[in-house]
């Protein structure tokens, strides 16, 4: 057992994670350890070999991989950096193959301690932090989040899982392939699966519209003649040892299936590809306050938990849909963590209206300091829309919006100048503009 | 004649209307910026795409690396492409931006690596 003191531990290097460290380390935060269960940093950026990443923060289109290995490389160039080391010293420790299976929270006389036990290569690590950084990212919702009936044969995959079967692992698991879902990852693994020799016979969406971005269903399915149906569900899966075939069909309004037109595709591969949700089981025992509209650790202005000293960045606290925005909620975060300030005599609770699912951070806990970004998600699409901000009956911000779906984040950043003159309470919300 | 196209070059995604007289763009209406245009004219006339697939690695850390082409490739070359390229191996260490293959398929366009692939048991055995 090997047993280490930082100031700072963060676990996961994902986006969020790279990010966090290189902008706490900027702050001045001296001994950083992060903590990867892979044996490579970067997160799920490893496996998205498309491109499409890093144009706010990198103004350059990239792949996945090439996102990650920046994200490393800005931290290894500008920090005293140290890859699986045998003592924690200042600057950013990166510790790989390394499984952190649990945390607890020690408060003693002397200090707050947070202790972390990890299992590594090299044997149990007990590692001593002063703050932590929570950025597990998010996992897939699989069939069973979406109730589908049917047997379980082998050919069923998430479309995470069969991206990770392909490109890293270099085996092709599928011959004739319907994909559930038509979510960017599975628009994405369509084209993949018809690129290395699979026919992706059918992409079935249950709601009225595509949750993934426009461009992908032009440059994953029309370009390689992929069917794409709206308003149909998966009825049920049929195989015994492997996927024989699978029935969709046709929905109503309150997406019932239409039985009697139900219809049978042939295949051996099925990939779900229906929705992210945040990875926090970790925590569970910590219990950490869970925003139910997010279903991620809720956070203040500075990207903290409810658990003074543990913060949280990217996928886990909401799920994004830009490695880009990632990377910038927790270079705030770092910041937030490193500088002091003064709390507020009670905390905001932000609330909004109807057309906003949520709205991260969920309150703010400290008096104004720098700008303020306000990340959010609609309910709707809204083709033009107005934003406006409120605090104490006063309209402190009012934006027009175009092209607004729940697909796509908005973030709304409130200059000093305007985040000072938020009061006792604060209002955002988002209406419909009718001409 | 008249076409319906989506720019797929921004997540916008602009629905554009393109008038074609004689195999030339004679008007595209709908862009919201005027890369939509240079869409619209490409897109009708030699559609090109970016192909992101992976190469066989052998003797690296894992069994395959992630590579692009160096710019856009003809989209009817797309599916021919990523079959040539599954049967090539190559020797490990693989670094980033390392050109693989210098001109893919006569289009004049390289293939080079997005992430490392080094070899395996880099440091000498104890
Ligand atoms: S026309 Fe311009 S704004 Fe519209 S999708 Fe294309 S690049 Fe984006």
């Amino acid at each position: 057992m090997r047993e280490f003191q930082c100031d700072l531990a963060i676990i996961g290097s994902g986006p969020a994670g790279l990010a966090c460290a290189k902008s706490a380390a900027e702050h001045g935060v001296k001994k950083i350890v992060i903590l990867e269960r892979n044996p490579q940093s970067g997160g799920i950026l490893n496996q998205c070999i498309h491109n499409g990443f890093g144009l706010s923060v990198y103004k350059e289109e990239l792949t996945g991989p090439e996102y990650a290995y920046r994200a490393l490389q800005l931290i290894q160039r500008n920090f005293p950096f140290h890859k699986d080391p045998d003592m924690v010293e200042d600057g950013i420790s990166l510790f790989t193959e390394t499984m952190v299976t649990y945390i607890s929270k020690v408060v003693t006389d002397i200090a707050k301690d947070h202790q972390i036990q990890a299992l590594s290569p090299k044997g149990v690590l007990i590692i001593h932090a002063q703050k932590v950084f929570l950025a597990m990212g998010c996992r897939e919702r699989t069939r069973f989040n979406i109730l589908t009936p049917g047997t379980r044969p082998a050919g069923i995959f998430t479309a995470g899982a069969i991206q990770k079967i392909i490109n890293q692992e270099g085996l092709m698991p599928a011959k004739e392939a319907v994909i559930i879902g038509s979510g960017d990852i599975g628009l994405i693994m369509a084209r993949r699966l018809t690129l290395e020799g699979a026919k992706v016979k059918l992409v079935s969406e249950i709601l009225p519209y595509s949750s993934g971005l426009t461009r992908n269903i032009v440059q994953c399915l029309q370009d390689y003649n992929i069917p794409l149906r709206y308003n149909t569900a998966l009825v049920d899966i049929i195989g015994k040892k492997r996927v024989e075939a699978v029935v969709v069909a046709p929905v109503d309004e309150n997406r019932r299936p239409d039985l009697s037109r139900a219809k049978t595709i042939t295949c051996d591969t099925v990939v779900f590809s229906v929705g992210l949700t945040p990875e926090t089981d970790l925590t569970k025992t910590l219990g950490l306050v869970i925003d139910p509209a997010t279903n991620g650790y809720q956070v203040d202005e500075t990207l903290q938990t409810s658990l003074p000293g543990f913060y949280s960045g990217g996928n886990v606290v909401h799920v994004h849909d830009l490695a880009d925005l990632v990377t910038m909620e927790s270079e705030r975060a770092g910041a937030g963590l490193a500088i002091p300030r003064v709390p507020r005599s009670a905390p905001v609770y932000l609330t909004h209206n109807e057309n906003l699912r949520y709205i991260v951070p969920q309150l703010l806990r400290y008096q104004s300091f720098g700008p303020l970004v306000l990340s959010m998600r609609s309910t709707r699409v809204l083709p033009k829309a107005t934003l406006t901000i409120i605090s104490e009956g006063q309209v402190i911000l009012k934006q027009k919006r175009e092209h607004v779906t729940p697909g796509e984040m908005l973030v709304v950043t409130l200059p000093e100048v305007l985040a000072q003159k938020i009061g006792n309470d604060l209002t955002v919300n988002l209406d419909e503009e009718t001409l | 004649m008249k076409q319906e196209l989506i720019c797929i070059i921004c997540p916008r995604g602009c629905h554009l209307s393109v008038e074609v007289k004689d195999k030339t763009v004679t008007s595209v209406k709908g862009n919201a910026c005027p890369r939509g245009e240079a869409y619209a004219k490409k897109e009708l006339l030699a559609p090109a795409r970016t192909l992101t697939t992976t190469m066989k690695v052998e003797g690296g850390q894992t069994p395959l690396v992630s590579v692009k082409s160096q710019g856009e490739i003809p989209k009817e070359l797309m599916i021919c492409a990523v079959q040539y390229l599954d049967t090539l191996t190559l020797k490990a260490p693989v670094l980033v931006g390392q050109v693989l293959v210098e001109n893919l398929l006569d289009t004049g366009i390289a293939v080079v690596a997005t992430a490392e692939n080094l070899e395996q048991n880099l440091e000498p055995v104890a």
